[in-house]
């Protein structure tokens, strides 16, 4: 005991003398996800502040700065065009602070997406073919109905193994409690899970050390597993499935994602040009002749898939595609039809629904959420947007929404003429104190405190489930900014759950 | 009982050649039991057989693919058809009261909701420039329908070539002219406005009688009637489906029956002739 | 192989090459100008015009020394320029980023980012020399990150055949373009020693200078540089050495499936055949003749490839 003592002792001495972390400032209103106060780490932080403590400032930017460099080599950017002829390419930012999630908190964190992805793939399930849900009232059928997502080609259709939602990435925020609270239900095409297995890759070869403290999960079975789970839904009758990705090509913002998980799974990275359909079957059109596609990985769109159904003007499509789907010969990741159960809308009833397929309470909360289109809720939010997030129901990137604390009060009375017009089309919610976390800011060459949140990666294939053990801690670099999408001028952490 | 020979003849002819296309066709009779189908041919250009398979709907469509460069595409339909004469009046064995709470119980609307949901193409302005007439619980439905029928059928003035494909029924409202899919477009809004389910309809119908709508594909709609089931109206014509009408497919608007959808890989203009004979034996 | 990843990395091959034999060009002939023998070649004129000949720039009305550099160099507007070959190449490869190797690249974005960001005025005063050789390097890593890295089955293939018939095509560029300014020197009366230099710089022109006089142990003249860069089997700059590549790596490809008259193959072979058994007598006298044909062929060997294997 007493020896434990003088190490902290001494510790603290040493923060004294060169502690990048020393002029940290915590922000009061907030939860800070490392500190409890100034200068005294969360125990599972505790090792990791002590490591950066150790750098000084010109070590820490010199290492920062060749992280830049290799994510620029390695093409790891986004092009942000712009009236010259070059596009400006640029990073995402990533901040070489990880975030660390204690393994209780983890078990707790897995449990509940799981619950709610199972139940949300059940939901789709029953809302697609008997509508038990609604006719029992517990989801109001005209939400369904009305949702631009609500696809009448997946009406009566059941995908392989029941599974709609392959891979979901559902997005989470801790609030000032403590208690971690589910943002959004991800079930499309979620990105992101190529930054976490780069942000990985980047923060062992520039901070060892810290891996030496403190034992992290690995998050590097992520393609594996989710080609596992994609040869789990394989049509009937295919031996050895035929897997492909389907990208809208390399000017699309999540391209390199796109061809990093063609890479890291060792399969096809295919364009819609590259596919045609014949007699119901998909085919590849390859240099020796064609080959035939049993499953697809598509990070297209539901509008943009197959031209003859949906957008007709649809380039990136396959004309066909849904006759093959639905004559069964290849499977679709994610099913069509999935954004109908990830609407800001749907969002509401999640609890109702695990508890009406599952029969238990939810283990992670939502968010409180106000329906305009539901009249009392629609006068309350009209009353209090400056206390209040309003958001649309059908976009995401964070764009749209309106918080309302930032709000002028010309912006308060155009956002009220904005739900007045389409009711339907706005949710709101109160507005919740992300947790924050130390941050280097390149301008101060300081840590500050900034929000995060955490997008994680469930897949779901015929009898199994899996999820990765971490995630993508994606921060807001501007101070006070609430929203943390890469779109948005966001960055992103390694994120750790521990041993 | 009437027997039907149809022909039905596309041709497409383009300016540049085409790369590649994959087209559907929905234009082949359905079999159901007021009508059976004795006989299918059909052929087209280029040396591959076509491919049959359900759509959402369970119809069989027509599937061509080509991926070698072609100037014309051509596709001959060759069908006959038999189908029992029928007398499509009927009276309820219900009353107003109790058809009206089965049309509104929600376990029905949740069952029907494909066909109670408007469409881009059936969508209603928010104010109508016309009064239609009103369903209640004190009519039949079946009586309601022939109201509206004869309802649509005089507020509308057919006219060929003042409405396309895309023509919404907001846009019908303004101009009151249109076609069949136009009649069929307004007659489903009005049906959904009230909660009676109601689809639309194409096919072919009998050239030998003088009715309107005989030289192309021919367009009506049906709507639900408790106890009954499935009816068919024809507002262009004013008349309800019977004998004389051969039914391809059922859908929730147009886009659901269109005749032909092709995606091609082509920059030029075409030029498209589609012809219809359907002679009655 | 997906046809258009296959169309991709062919014409990753084909870029590469064609900015690598640019920026060699370019530098060998406006260097070797600086301090010539001979008061043509001397003149600065004549040299940039055999500089745009080459890169197949006809459009200047006015010959301007820092106009031709740029044009050549770091103009993303012109098509041909070393810049706008390197970023096709770059977008090629990011085309077929999941069939290439991570090491591969990165070589090829490093690369771009080195290229598209060097600085125009740098480039412009003291930097044409350190530009053109850092285009030589970056080659030289990235070649050697395709013999390295990938495996050596059919993308590899395909990336070879892409190099190697624009290796063949601008060699004889190459060779055309200082028969040329050869011709215009010889119509004004110069002495075989002071022609010399031309030959030795056409050498240059394609990095071949050290192998050649290794090989003949002499000072070049055009009976042995020409000799050298038709029909030498080891020279790797030769024509020769570029069809048998391209025979090599284009069975790969098609598998030996047949040798039917007028297939790919056929024709490959038909060519590499022709200059197995070429002597320098038989071409002297018609030298344009023969590389007029050789260009013709091997652009139908190349629409021929490109049509069975590459359109999508």
């Amino acid at each position: 005991m007493q020896q434990k003592a003088v190490y902290y002792k001494t510790f603290d001495m040493e923060m004294q003398a060169t502690g990048l972390m020393n002029t940290y400032k915590l922000g009061n209103s907030h939860y800070d996800e490392v500190f409890k106060r100034i200068n005294e780490p969360k125990s599972h932080y505790q090792p990791i502040v002590e490591c950066f403590n150790q750098l000084s400032i010109s070590d820490f930017e010199r290492i920062n700065n060749e992280v830049k460099t290799a994510f620029f080599n390695q093409g790891i950017t986004f092009a942000v065009y712009s009236d010259e002829k070059k596009p400006d390419e640029r990073i995402f930012p990533f901040d070489l602070f990880p975030r660390i999630i204690s393994n209780e908190e983890w078990t707790k964190l897995e449990k509940g997406i799981i619950q709610r992805n199972i139940a949300i793939n059940l939901f789709l399930d029953d809302i697609y073919h008997k509508k038990m849900i609604l006719k029992d009232k517990v989801v109001p059928a005209e939400l369904i109905f009305s949702s631009k997502n609500y696809l009448k080609e997946m009406d009566g259709f059941s995908p392989v193994g029941g599974i709609y939602t392959h891979i979901s990435g559902t997005d989470l925020i801790k609030h000032i409690d403590g208690e971690y609270y589910i943002l959004e239900d991800n079930l499309r095409c979620p990105s992101g899970v190529s930054y976490v297995l780069s942000n990985r890759m980047a923060l062992k070869k520039s901070l060892f050390d810290l891996f030496n403290k403190l034992k992290s999960k690995n998050v590097y079975q992520y393609p594996e597993q989710l080609l596992e789970v994609l040869k789990t839904v394989k049509p009937k009758n295919v031996d050895v499935p035929t897997v492909v990705i389907v990208t809208p090509g390399m000017y699309n913002s999540a391209y390199f994602e796109h061809s990093f998980l063609a890479l890291k799974m060792g399969i096809p990275l295919v364009e819609g040009r590259d596919l045609y359909v014949e007699k119901d079957f998909v085919y590849m059109k390859t240099i020796h002749g064609p080959i035939k596609v049993d499953v697809i990985y598509r990070r297209v769109d539901d509008e943009f898939i197959d031209p003859l159904c949906f957008r007709k003007d649809s380039m990136l499509g396959v004309p066909g595609l849904m006759n093959a789907y639905r004559a069964g010969n290849v499977t679709l990741a994610n099913a069509p039809g999935t954004g109908v159960a990830d609407d800001k809308a749907v969002y509401h009833y999640v609890p109702s629904i695990i508890k009406y397929y599952l029969h238990e309470e939810p283990i992670l909360n939502n968010v409180h959420t106000y329906h305009c289109e539901d009249p009392s809720e629609n006068k309350y939010v009209l009353e209090n947007i400056d206390k209040l997030v309003v958001k649309p129901v059908d976009e995401s990137g964070g764009y749209g929404i309106s918080i309302g604390t930032t709000l002028s009060k010309e912006e308060i009375e155009e956002v009220k003429v904005k739900i007045k017009s389409n009711p339907r089309k706005y949710i709101a919610q109160p507005i919740m104190s992300l947790s924050v976390h130390p941050t280097f800011i390149e301008e101060t060459k300081e840590f500050e405190p900034r929000h995060i949140d955490l997008r994680t990666f469930c897949l779901m294939g015929k009898n199994t489930e899996y999820i990765l053990k971490g995630g993508l801690t994606r921060v807001a670099l501007r101070r006070g900014n609430l929203i943390v999408n890469s779109s948005q001028g966001g960055g992103s952490k390694d994120t750790w759950v521990l041993e | 009982m009437e027997e039907y020979n149809i022909e039905y003849i596309i041709e497409n002819r383009y300016e540049k050649p085409v790369r590649s296309a994959y087209y559907q066709l929905l234009v082949i009779p359905c079999i159901n039991d007021w009508q059976h189908v004795k006989e299918v041919k059909y052929f087209c250009s280029g040396n591959k057989e076509m491919h049959t398979s359900k759509n959402i709907f369970g119809f069989n469509t027509l599937s061509y693919n080509v991926r070698e460069a072609f100037n014309e595409f051509h596709f001959r339909l060759e069908a006959k058809v038999i189908k029992p004469l029928m007398n499509p009046f009927y009276v309820s064995p219900l009353l107003p009261y109790s058809e009206f709470e089965m049309l509104y119980s929600i376990n029905f609307q949740i069952d029907n909701h494909r066909y109670l949901s408007q469409t881009k193409l059936t969508q209603l302005p928010a104010i109508l420039n016309c009064t239609f007439p009103c369903y209640s619980n004190e009519i039949q439905v079946f009586d309601y329908l022939l109201q509206l029928n004869n309802y649509i059928y005089n507020l509308l003035e057919y006219s060929p070539e003042s409405t396309n494909i895309n023509t919404t029924v907001e846009e019908v409202l303004k101009i009151r002219k249109g076609v069949c899919q136009d009649y069929a477009h307004l007659f489903i809004s009005i049906c959904r406005l009230n909660k009676i389910p109601a689809r639309y309809v194409s096919g072919y119908l009998n050239q030998g009688v003088g009715f309107k709508g005989t030289s192309q594909l021919h367009a009506w709609v049906e709507a639900y009637v408790p106890d009954l089931g499935w009816v068919g109206l024809d507002a262009t014509n004013n008349l309800l489906a019977d004998h004389h009408y051969i039914k391809i497919a059922h859908g929730t608007d147009y886009c659901d029956c269109s005749p032909i959808i092709g995606v091609l890989d082509s920059s030029g203009l075409q030029r498209s002739i589609h012809s219809v004979t359907i002679l009655n034996q | 192989m997906l046809s258009r990843v296959a169309n991709n990395l062919y014409w990753m091959g084909r870029y590469i090459e064609r900015a690598d034999h640019l920026a060699r060009y370019s530098k060998a002939s406006y260097f070797s100008s600086l301090d010539a023998p001979i008061l043509k070649t001397f003149d600065r004129n004549f040299v940039l015009e055999s500089i745009l000949y080459m890169a197949g720039i006809f459009d200047m009305e006015q010959i301007n020394e820092k106009d031709v550099l740029y044009k050549i160099g770091l103009d993303a507007q012109n098509s041909n320029s070393i810049i706008s070959n390197i970023t096709s190449a770059r977008e090629n490869a990011r085309g077929a980023r999941n069939a290439i190797s991570t090491d591969l690249w990165e070589a090829i974005n490093k690369y771009y980012h080195l290229v598209t960001n060097y600085p125009q005025e740098t480039y412009l005063t003291t930097g044409f020399y350190d530009f053109t050789q850092m285009v030589s390097d970056q080659t030289s890593i990235v070649t050697s990150k395709i013999f390295g890295t990938l495996l050596h089955d059919g993308e590899y293939a395909i990336i070879l055949i892409g190099m190697h018939i624009e290796r063949a095509i601008q060699i004889i560029r190459i060779i055309n373009s200082k028969l040329h300014d050869i011709y215009k020197i010889e119509q004004a009366g110069h002495t075989v020693t002071e022609l010399s230099f031309e030959w030795t710089n056409l050498l240059k022109c394609v990095e071949s200078f050290d192998m050649n006089r290794k090989f003949y142990r002499n000072i070049p003249n055009r009976e042995q540089v020409l000799e050298f860069l038709i029909v030498n089997p080891n020279c790797p700059r030769s024509i020769s050495f570029s069809l048998r590549g391209l025979k090599r790596y284009e069975k790969n490809i098609s598998r030996n499936e047949n040798h039917d008259i007028n297939t790919i193959s056929y024709k490959i072979n038909k060519l590499c055949g022709q200059y197995d058994y070429l002597s320098f007598d038989e071409f002297k006298d018609d030298i344009y003749g023969l590389l007029n044909n050789t260009q013709a062929k091997v652009l139908e060997i190349s629409e021929d490839f490109e049509m069975k294997y590459l359109s999508f």
